[in-house]
């Protein structure tokens, strides 16, 4: 089955070009890379999957050059999908115990499901002969990506060290500095101030819209929702903690989670009541749209090379709403990576997640040059130390930097997660678009949320 | 010995037909002769039971369980839930609506516009051989680097649509895929423009099997224009009208990369389709529904077809009868 993914050789596409350029900045990086260590005893072949784009699979080509200086007899090959086509094709693979792939980078959403699939490998025994390395992984990373090293196997905690993430990501408020400034606006903090400027800096006429966010149905629409909903002091269930699995998204927060979208709409782009994260970013860096309360965004609004705005797009903390159980909450994101139960090449596939992983400490066999090129190739990280490295040239890291804190976990770690976040996203969609109510779009997501965890046993 | 319906449709010799089986050798013969059919049919069978009959089977069951691709341990049966759960969804009838609506909007278009433009590639003209090629080229364009390419186009603050809506023609600019009451109306004028030229050449070969004679004799009888084509063109291309009209219907409703590529059915749910509604249930991960919902499907497009190969075999019929009178 290796290989089943390939591309067709020879031809000359955009998507293969970008490849091309990450790879060449990477090789670039590797002139200059002097490793401590050659591992010349070891040897093999890794595929590694992951979605396409400057911020995963590229920066892993990015790295690509480096890594071949450590391992010079180790074949690495980095295959990849569009990320809207990956999250669904790595659970097909998974389900199917696809033997396909020695590493896989996925969605933390996922790993709950990939668990009840059977589809993770315990790290630990890998991990323990490099534990000081490990420690100032744990330290340096967000407490919120913990999850995906305490995956919930069966009940009983507490669990077990499924994967490793160079990448993070959280939602922020993504704005056009020059713009507020101008218009004499701060960053809105709540929002109902949001919505305010918003309407403020609104210039259709001139092609300049407020606001954009992705929309689309589905997914997209779900973590739009979510994050307003976790704003609120909402959440998706009663009480998770204690095993209370109500759905609360029919609520007084569900509400107004959805008035604020819908308000928001008004001062929107055309493209952001159907559109993916993707058309956002592009509408950002066209200087078409000037805000978002809530996206996830991308590091590379501040890549000249993607954006003459480069140097005016800021990120800052989500809103929050106005109860008092309102708080900053942005929603945590970003990908690990696993090594599937069915891959190969163990040591070796695990030798190239630490790799990735490595940070910038040299003592601890990491080096700053590693980091370097998965910023350079556009990608987005989850040490804080090398982020904060980074934050006076990215206003992104700064954001990200900010946002880390007070970053809740994204999705409930449970397998059902992502088939609510669709469900969910679905019925807000219909509500953005007046195909529904708001009241019976949130009655919907409610019962939808209930069968699905009425399929899975949890009321039995 | 017995002969079998199977054997007696085996060929028979050029003298004509084959004498009774009489003795050993001729039963020899046409066992060896209905071994080869089954081996030579075996690859066939084979195939279609590996490719047709037994995904079908397997998806027959799986729409009576539960079986989320994400947890594949609370997997289980359900009986007819997932068929109850589509009756009572909102959008499967959304779904059902437009797709319908959809098959019945562009394949009209379609087949008026094919038909007028066969008419119009029909004529003696300078340049018709090479008018006829350029028209035929988008049905070979992949739907998916078609789709790509029209919603950039219709990307409605800097496409190209908009560009000459608002600076060549003077008009406000359109809201084309990003609003909910424009979006479908949009994906009909790319599908439009793909199919069309299809639907006018197969007329057009069918206008141009039309005996020489036929169409002299109406020019005898001064026979002309809309009279022509109503009196004479349409009863005689009308199988192959009805052929390409069930072709048309059938792709119709089938739709789902130019829908999936240009919208993914949204904004909202206004343009999901039953196809990328049916993949959607199967990104959330419900096997089962997607299953059921799958069937439906299946059942939809068999009634759409028993009703045209009916009312073709009907009309064919009719014609050799008043043939026969004649």
């Amino acid at each position: 089955m290796k290989g089943i993914v390939h591309h067709r050789k020879g031809a000359l596409t955009r998507r293969r070009m970008m490849q091309a350029s990450a790879a060449a900045a990477g090789a670039a990086l590797a002139v200059d890379f002097v490793p401590k260590e050659v591992h010349a005893d070891v040897g093999g072949t890794i595929v590694h999957f992951a979605s396409s784009g400057k911020r995963l699979a590229n920066s892993l080509r990015a790295v690509k050059p480096l890594f071949d200086k450590v391992f010079p007899n180790v074949t690495l090959e980095v295959v990849s999908k569009p990320m809207s086509d990956a999250l669904t094709q790595i659970n097909t693979y998974m389900r199917s115990k696809s033997d396909a792939f020695d590493v896989i980078t996925q969605d933390h959403a996922q790993f709950a499901a990939l668990d009840a699939m059977g589809a993770l490998t315990d790290l630990g025994p890998y991990i323990d002969p490099s534990s000081d390395w490990f420690k100032d992984y744990e330290e340096d990373v967000p407490e919120r990506y913990r999850h995906m090293w305490n995956v919930p196997k069966g009940t009983s905690p507490p669990g077990y060290i499924a994967a490793l993430a160079p990448d993070g990501n959280a939602m922020m408020t993504f704005y056009r500095k020059d713009v507020f400034e101008k218009a004499g606006i701060k960053v809105p903090t709540t929002w109902d101030d949001a919505v305010e400027a918003a309407k403020e800096i609104h210039d259709p006429e001139h092609e300049r819209y407020a606001y954009c966010a992705a929309m689309a149905r589905s997914f997209w629409a779900g973590y739009q929702f979510f994050g307003i909903l976790r704003s609120w002091g909402g959440d998706y269930f009663a009480d998770e903690a204690n095993g209370d699995w109500t759905p609360t998204i029919d609520s007084e927060e569900g509400y107004q989670s959805l008035r604020i979208l819908t308000e928001l709409q008004k001062y929107a782009h055309p493209v952001s009541l159907n559109a993916g994260e993707d058309e956002v970013n592009r509408v950002f860096a066209q200087g078409n749209a000037l805000y978002s309360p809530l996206t996830w965004g991308t590091a590379t609004l501040n890549d000249p090379t993607y954006s003459e705005f480069h140097q005016d797009w800021h990120m800052d903390l989500t809103p929050k709403g106005t109860t008092p159980k309102s708080d900053h909450r942005a929603l945590a994101g970003g990908f690990g990576q696993f090594m599937p139960t069915w891959g190969g090449n163990r040591e070796t596939a695990f030798a190239w997640i630490k790799f990735l992983n490595s940070g910038d400490r040299t003592e601890l066999g990491g080096d700053p040059a590693i980091a370097d090129a998965i910023v350079g190739a556009g990608g987005q990280l989850s040490r804080r130390s090398t982020l904060s490295r980074w934050a006076d040239r990215k206003p992104f890291f700064n954001g990200l930097l900010k946002a880390y804190p007070v970053a809740v976990v994204n999705a409930p770690v449970i397998p059902e997660a992502y088939a609510i976040m669709g469900a969910v996203g679905e019925e807000v969609a219909d509500a953005v678009n007046e195909i529904k109510s708001i009241e019976d779009a949130l009655k919907d997501a409610n019962r939808r949320t209930q069968r699905i965890m009425e399929d899975s046993g949890y009321y039995d | 010995m017995t002969t079998t319906s199977g054997e007696a449709r085996l060929p028979t010799s050029a003298a004509g037909p084959a004498a009774p089986s009489k003795g050993p050798r001729a039963g020899a013969v046409a066992r060896e002769r209905r071994r080869n059919a089954y081996i030579l049919l075996a690859p066939c069978v084979v195939v279609l039971i590996v490719l047709a009959i037994y995904p079908m089977f397997f998806s027959g069951v799986l729409s009576f369980r539960v079986d989320p691709l994400y947890n594949p341990n609370v997997a289980r049966f359900i009986g007819w839930r997932n068929y109850d759960d589509l009756f009572h969804d909102f959008r499967f009838w959304q779904s059902i609506r437009l797709t319908v609506l959809w098959a019945l909007i562009v394949v009209t278009i379609q087949m008026v516009l094919g038909f007028f433009l066969a008419i119009l590639l029909d004529r003696k003209m300078r340049g018709a051989g090479l008018l006829r090629s350029l028209i035929i080229i988008p049905v070979f364009i992949s739907p998916i680097a078609m789709g790509l390419t029209w919603r950039f186009i219709f990307e409605p603050v800097a496409g190209l649509a908009n560009w000459i809506v608002s600076k060549g023609l003077g008009l406000e600019k359109y809201s084309w895929l990003s609003h909910k009451d424009t979006a479908l109306s949009t994906l009909m004028i790319v599908d439009c423009w793909q199919w069309t030229p299809f639907v006018a050449l197969i007329l057009l070969a069918g206008m141009q099997s039309i005996s020489t004679e036929i169409t002299e004799a109406a020019r005898l009888d001064r026979i002309r224009g809309t009279a022509y084509y109503t009196r004479i063109v349409i009863p005689l291309i009308r199988p192959v009208i009805l052929v390409v009209l069930l072709l048309r219907l059938v792709d119709s409703i089938r739709i789902f990369d130019l829908n999936f590529i240009m919208t993914k059915g949204g904004p909202g749910s206004s343009t999901l389709m039953a196809s990328v509604y049916d993949y959607t249930i199967f990104e959330q991960g419900h096997l089962g529904l997607m299953a059921a919902y799958g069937f439906l499907i299946l059942i939809l497009i068999n009634i759409v077809v028993a009703i045209f190969l009916n009312t073709l075999y009907r009309a064919e019929k009719a014609a050799r009868l008043a043939d026969a009178k004649n």
